[in-house]
């Protein structure tokens, strides 16, 4: 009898060994893996929890790590991005893995601190993409001239990023800006010329004939009624105000024309250069 | 002796595989509840998990994880997920539900066109809560596109879909009627005219009391100050000192008329929206 008890207990034990043991769903190896998929789906704000748990219950290890930094960005939580690298100088910073590095230079231009890339790049930092950021923050900061050169003095990428952005510099640089103080002089000369320059062909035309009519009619009236009333004066005030007028308005419309302009090209560098982020 | 021994192996051994921790459906059962509480940040979260690790019913789960995200306002991604819930079922019914969440959030991004696209694929063997909805959203759509008529339309298919009439037909008519006259009445371009002819009437015709006196008085006194100047000096002296600031300020209130007339007629449909919105919301987004 107590062979048979033993013999069944036996059998039990080796059916409840042959059990597969309940996959845990919460554990560090599957959580990791669902915070990826949640990062992967682009559900930013679900994987951060899900990594900031992992950080809290398990090893973050650096992988783990750089995706939460990741999400952090993505999330537009930049101070606590910021947080990990400040404790790094240049130095720790280039022992760092490479993909450390790049997500650094990230953070910085999602923050619009172009001065901290251009620091990183100034100390020598190795980090991918080095020529597209030095092209486009030269792009960002309007200097056309300087982001030409640099196309023509270094070795290009292949690759799309760099080939468009080297395209945007040489439009950039072959484009006419329209000179303000010039528009100004022309406005002098000839009343609405300086807005006609700039491309505004209506408003020139009607600051042309405000300015010429008003001009005419204070002459007219200083001749028929001279200076000793006081209706010649308005007029001849009317006629220098539009005149004084149509200077200003000569040199706004430069100014107008190259911003629409630079707007132009800078926003088609930040399409470009964010595209991947 | 031995007996209690093997006890203790076998309870040992059963232990790992009776003490369970939670498991997918728990997940599920977890997600619902939090779904039905309104905590939908969190009820996406975890219909994910459950999504990620094998649950069944994937379409099922896509699709509660969009309507959180839905919930949440976040209407690009309850977009994503409505999608990806219409590839992965492979019944008409959901496949519905899904082309309704994405209409939906549409609708809410302003996207009318695209809305009424997705609106295209909706299989007419759907039930009739869904035909309803279908129809709302057709109607909301063509509302906002200005396309009055066929939005009427789709407003009556509700009515006539309901076997206990949910709402007054006569009102949907008294609605539709008001939109109509608005926008006769308030026609921008007869404003424009009209403050041309007489300065400051378009701003009245729109009810801007204030606005119009202003723009009449100005003109009017504009144009007195030119006929002092003709009379004392000469057309020309008072064409040229004051034709530029009569025709910035008439050819100014005669758009300005215009813009009031627009901005009228859309402060009244939008009225007639939200009372349009009060009559036939389905239930479901109420």
């Amino acid at each position: 009898m107590t062979r048979f008890i033993n013999t069944v207990f036996i059998v039990i034990l080796f059916s409840a060994s042959r059990l597969p043991a309940q996959e845990n769903i919460f554990d560090c190896n599957n959580s990791l893996r669902f915070a990826n998929y949640l990062y992967n789906t682009a559900q930013y704000e679900l994987a951060q929890h899900e990594f900031e748990r992992l950080s809290f219950f398990c090893n973050l290890n650096e992988e783990t790590q750089l995706a939460l930094l990741k999400t952090y960005r993505k999330n537009q939580q930049y101070s606590k991005a910021n947080q990990f690298f400040q404790t790094k100088d240049f130095t720790r910073l280039e022992q760092m893995d490479t993909d450390y590095k790049a997500e650094y230079i990230r953070l910085m231009m999602s923050q619009q601190l172009y001065g901290e890339v251009q620091k990183a790049i100034n100390t020598g930092l190795t980090f991918p993409e080095k020529f597209e950021h030095q092209l486009a923050i030269k792009l960002l900061h309007k200097n056309w001239n300087d982001a030409y050169n640099y196309t023509q003095n270094n070795n290009i990428p292949q690759n799309l990023k760099a080939n468009t952005l080297t395209d945007i510099s040489s439009r950039a640089y072959a484009s006419t800006q329209k000179k303000p103080w010039l528009a100004s002089l022309m406005s002098v000369v000839v009343p609405g010329s300086g807005k006609m320059y700039s491309g505004y062909w209506g408003d020139g035309l009607i600051s042309l004939l405000f300015t010429v009519s008003s001009g005419f009619f204070a002459y007219r009236a200083f001749n028929r009624y001279g200076s000793d009333k006081v209706y010649p004066w308005i007029a001849g005030g009317l006629a220098v105000s539009y005149y004084s007028a149509n200077i200003y308005g000569g040199a706004k419309a430069a100014q107008r024309y190259n911003e629409n302009l630079n707007h132009q090209f800078i926003h088609e560098t930040e399409r470009i250069l964010f595209s991947d982020y | 002796m031995k007996q209690s021994v093997f006890f203790f192996l076998i309870i040992s051994l059963l232990s790992p595989a009776v003490s369970m921790g939670q498991n997918v459906d728990d997940v599920v059962a977890f997600a619902n509840r939090q779904f039905e509480l309104g905590n939908y940040s969190l009820a996406s979260k975890e219909y994910n998990r459950a999504f990620f690790f094998g649950a069944g019913n994937k379409d099922i789960i896509t699709l509660r994880i969009a309507d959180c995200y839905s919930q949440l306002e976040n209407y690009e991604q309850a977009g994503n997920f409505y999608d990806r819930a219409y590839r992965l079922s492979s019944s008409d019914s959901l496949k519905n539900e899904a082309i309704l969440g994405k209409a939906f959030c549409l609708v809410m991004q302003d996207k009318l066109m695209l809305s009424l696209i997705e609106l295209y694929n909706f299989e007419y063997t759907a039930s009739k809560e869904q035909q309803s909805i279908y129809h709302f959203l057709k109607g909301l759509t063509h509302f906002g596109l200005h396309d009055d008529s066929l939005s009427y339309h789709e407003f009556v298919k509700i009515a006539e879909l309901q076997t206990q009439q949910s709402f007054d037909i006569e009102v949907l008519d008294s609605e539709f009627e008001k939109i109509l006259n608005y926008n006769k009445r308030y026609n921008p371009q007869r404003a424009y005219i009209m403050s041309g002819i007489i300065p400051g009437s378009g701003q009245l015709l729109t009810g801007e009391i204030k606005d119009g006196l202003n723009s009449m008085l100005l003109i009017g006194g504009l144009y007195l100050i030119a006929l002092r100047v003709m009379h004392l000096y000469s057309f020309w002296d008072a064409a040229i000192a004051l034709f530029p600031w009569i025709q910035r300020y008439h050819m100014g209130g005669m758009e300005h008329s215009k813009e009031l007339a627009a901005t009228k007629i859309d402060q009244k449909r939008y009225e007639s929206y939200l009372n349009l919105l009060e009559l036939t919301l389905p239930q479901r987004y109420e």
